[in-house]
């Protein structure tokens, strides 16, 4: 019954190594044109090892397919009736194209009942039989076919020799202590199905068979030493040759699978792993490693690969070459370059096993995202082993993920980039508004008292004057400060700011510091507590001189005159601490943290603070950060303001020679 | 001191040269001016300037090209003004072989001050005595060459051969920033990072050891993330500004 509801009709189309197979598949898809239906080619492999000719036979007929639009799909199983009824259930198949011939035959499915089984096993599925006129050659293809398979190993000859005589030894012991006959019959039938585990070919299997019933004959039924027997063994020796073929075929079939479900888990490991070294992979050139790595571990070929930006492939393929195919050393791969090209431009197959450029030796696959080319990979396909349907699949698979990988992989880096530009552009935006507002305020008192200065004729007194001056210069003064910071921003914001960093001397910093304070620090008590003059620092001193400057002010702006501000230093396990101190009003509680984001300018009503726009705190985290310290604010007892922030101690060498 | 002296102020914005001109002007002194490189070299050939402050700043010469072409033929103080706060700029310019720096937006007392100090040189060094002479003396401060003792007022210092040998060459240069990189080279012969750490503590302990006679000026000025320079002070604070 179809698992999957069907909205269109699908075709399937069992395709097989006999040569009535190509028409049988040109009908299926007319068939499937004609009614609009998706095609689906499918092959049965199974555990039996298949000759050249046939696997060429296989590999032209599913190209076929291909080209007729078909999707080819390769599963695995000894039962084709079974394999193809529960595919065709899974994969809501509404109609299967057989040719007449079975697309497989074995002896424990004799060709006959595909047909009859498929409908017994889906009977919702319409069965088409296509008429064969080729029958009489595609018998003599599977008799050539048999005979030619089987080749006589002397490795294999001589293990079968020795598990005889082995089985015979045990024969004789067990007949020597008076164990029943049937004990030796099990022991040759355990026998065969060793030779069938540890040869490979029916025929050792046979062999032995037949063997066993000979030397059970001769050694060990009455007349002794001798062929002939008493028509009771016959009975035996029918019974136990029969059970020795049985339990040789099971042998070997298990054995066959065991190999199959090997290279199977082998690829499916590849598979997974792929998936996941994908997902982890960062960046186009990345993925694009891992998947020729994984490309190369299915396929056992060398792989290279062209990166494709804006339509042109990269000078240099990156190569992925292993010893068994002597990489790419003998290619000329500037030659193949066109067909990787034209892959590039169209996204679909060419060079070796393709209909374009099929004399080049590489195969060019592309890998293949939403609406474009992302990279061509190109495979060595010049020699064996030759990629069969199943391992395309993958290929194609690993190819597909890859492309996802890397859509996801750019479009993250899109996002990134965006949000990144989308901040930053916020950011521009505040800090723009913020400074145009707070450019103007100064600017107009400078401008204003300037012209009142000029436009003086005598009538203001010398104190007034004076007033005004000062104001101007304030005004100006504190214009530089703010440029000062928006330089040392632009610097530390895009990322771009180089540490000049230095072993420096903390009273030196604190000192310079000092001498570029505002005018109005100096209605503060302002003094320095060090507890060790030689305390070193590592910092870049412009941009530490700058912290201390702003966090001096900042104690001006918002503490009363005649109030003491202490700045201090001292050793804290391998930090430096600094700290300024003041005795003004302290922090809002709870805005601790808050202080040093952008544009956060304190309590409203606070003495000193006219204007402000919140930038030197702010930019004070930002550099004592780079310099991995650390900043925070804090209140003190009775009343004030503490901002500490460390700094890595420096190292001094031997102080004297 | 020297009210004539002649300064050449090279700058190229006209508002600050006409402060500095104005400046001068009150102060007594001589000026000339010259608006970019070509014509700072040409006022400097032609009329031998005692000092120079230089825009590092040109419009068609960089302003350490300009340093190197004068120093190929005079030893004249050379004060640069840069607005840029990067000390690269500064070090470059005291490498190349300025005297001095000031930053703008710099205060018209500051530039003044840079320049006595710098004329107080160029009159020092114009003693042909005192260069060749055995002693050094600057305020209390006296070294005894020939001795290798250094003295505050009537005591003697004691200093370790390096702390010596840093005091002398500050000494020899006294009004000159000398940069870091300038020191290492002249005391250790070689310069690396990390004995830029060492430099710092050798000076903080110099400093430290002049500074316990008297506690006024210190006669080591420190120029953070650029150099160190010896101050020349004054027996009898004179002149005022």
């Amino acid at each position: 019954m179809p698992v999957q509801s069907v909205d269109r009709e699908r075709i399937l189309v069992c395709v097989s190594a006999s040569p009535t197979s190509s028409d049988v598949i040109r009908r299926a898809a007319r068939l499937s044109r004609s009614v609009g239906a998706e095609l689906i080619a499918l092959y049965v492999e199974d555990s039996e090892m298949q000759n050249d000719a046939q696997e060429k036979a296989v590999h032209e007929h599913l190209d076929m397919a291909e080209r007729l639009g078909a999707v080819i799909t390769t599963i695995y199983g000894n039962d084709p009736a079974t394999a193809i009824a529960q595919y065709a259930r899974v994969s809501g198949i509404t109609k299967i194209v057989l040719g007449k011939s079975p697309s497989k035959r074995s002896a424990f499915a004799p060709r006959e009942t595909l047909m009859s089984r498929l409908n017994e096993l889906a009977p919702d599925v319409e069965i088409i039989i296509v008429p064969n006129h080729l029958q009489e050659d595609t018998r003599h293809f599977s008799l050539r076919r048999k005979i030619q398979k089987e080749r006589f190993a002397a490795g294999d000859l001589v293990k079968t020799a020795l598990i005889l005589a082995l089985s015979t030894g045990v024969g004789f012991l067990f007949s020597a202590i008076g164990l029943a006959i049937t004990n030796v019959v099990l022991i040759y039938i355990l026998g065969v199905m060793a030779v069938a585990l540890f040869t490979t070919g029916y025929i050792y299997s046979l062999l032995s068979s037949l063997l066993s019933v000979l030397i059970f004959n001769f050694f060990f039924t009455e007349p002794y030493y001798s062929l002939q027997s008493t028509p009771d063994y016959l009975a035996t020796f029918a019974v136990m040759f029969a059970a020795a073929i049985l339990s040789s075929s099971l042998t070997s079939r298990i054995k066959a699978q065991s190999v199959q479900t090997a290279n199977k888990a082998y690829q499916t490991e590849v598979l997974l792993s792929t998936s996941q070294l994908l997902q982890k992979a960062e960046g186009k050139e990345a993925i694009l490693k891992v998947a020729l790595r994984q490309l190369c571990r299915l396929l056992e070929h060398s792989v290279l690969c062209y990166d494709l930006a804006e339509g042109t492939l990269s000078e240099q393929p990156v190569l992925n070459e292993i010893e068994s195919d002597h990489g790419f050393d003998q290619i000329d791969l500037p030659a193949e370059r066109e067909a990787a090209e034209w892959v590039g431009r169209n996204g679909k197959h060419a060079g070796r096993s393709t209909r374009k450029w099929s004399q080049d030796r590489c195969l060019y696959m592309a890998i293949r995202g939403e609406n474009r080319v992302w990279a061509v990979v190109g495979i060595r396909a010049d020699n064996a082993p030759s990629i069969d349907e199943y391992r395309k699949n993958l290929l194609i698979s690993i190819l597909d993920e890859c492309a996802l990988a890397i859509e996801k992989d750019h479009m993250t880096r899109e996002k990134q980039k965006m949000e990144e530009s989308a901040r930053q552009e916020a950011l521009r935006a505040n800090l723009l508004r913020a400074i145009s507002h707070d450019l103007r305020t100064p600017l107009t008192s400078i401008s204003g008292n300037a012209a009142i200065l000029l436009e003086d004729l005598g009538e203001l007194d010398a104190s007034r004057k004076k007033a005004l001056y000062a104001s101007i210069y304030d005004d100006a003064i504190w214009l530089n400060g703010l440029v000062e910071n928006l330089l040392t921003i632009t610097r530390t914001e895009n990322g771009t700011v180089q540490l000049n960093l230095q072993s420096e001397m903390v009273s030196d910093a604190i000192e310079e510091a000092l001498r570029h304070l505002d005018r109005n620090a100096a209605k503060r008590f302002i003094a320095t507590s060090l507890q060790d003059d030689l305390l070193m620092a590592r910092m870049d001193s412009a941009l530490i001189v700058q912290v201390l400057i702003n966090l001096i002010n900042n104690a001006v702006k918002y503490t009363p005159e005649d109030t003491r501000i202490t700045i201090g230093a001292k050793p804290e396990g391998d930090m430096v601490v600094l700290w300024v101190e003041d005795e003004g009003p302290g922090v809002p509680e709870g805005d601790e943290d808050k202080v040093f984001e952008m544009f956060y300018t304190g309590v409203k009503h606070s003495p000193d603070s006219r204007r402000g726009i919140g930038l030197g705190l702010a930019l004070c985290r930002s550099i004592v950060q780079a310099h991995g310290g650390e900043i925070k604010a804090e209140n003190i007892r009775p009343h004030g303001a503490r901002f500490r922030f460390t700094l890595p101690m420096a190292e001094v060498e031997e102080y004297e020679q | 001191m020297n009210s004539k002296s002649l300064i050449l102020i090279v700058e190229d914005d006209a508002a600050v040269r006409n402060l500095m001109a104005v400046t001068l002007e009150t102060r007594g002194y001589r000026y000339h001016l010259a608006q970019n490189g070509t014509e700072a070299l040409i006022e400097a050939t032609t009329h031998q300037p005692d000092v120079m402050l230089l825009d590092l700043g040109l419009p068609d010469m960089d302003g350490v090209e300009i340093i190197r072409k004068v120093r190929s033929w005079s030893g004249m103080p050379i004060i640069v003004i840069s607005a840029r706060s990067e000390d690269t700029d500064k070090v470059e310019a005291l490498d190349a072989g300025a005297d001095d720096y000031l930053t703008k937006p710099f205060s018209v007392n500051e530039m003044l001050a840079r320049l006595r100090v710098a004329l107080r040189r160029i009159s020092t060094d114009q003693q042909p005595a005192i260069q060749e002479n055995a002693v050094y003396d600057n305020g209390s401060l006296h070294i005894d060459y020939a001795a290798g003792c250094a003295y505050i007022g009537d005591s003697e210092i004691h200093l370790t051969p390096i702390e010596y040998k840093l005091l002398c060459l500050l000494a020899k240069n006294t009004g000159k920033v000398l940069t870091h990189n300038y020191i290492l080279k002249e005391i250790w012969g070689s310069y690396s990072s990390s004995e830029v750490g060492s430099l710092r503590v050798f000076m903080a302990m110099l400093r430290k050891k002049l500074q316990s006679g008297d506690a006024a000026q210190p006669y080591i000025q420190t120029h953070i993330g650029i150099g160190y320079r010896m101050l020349r002070q004054e027996k009898n604070p004179e002149e005022a500004p």
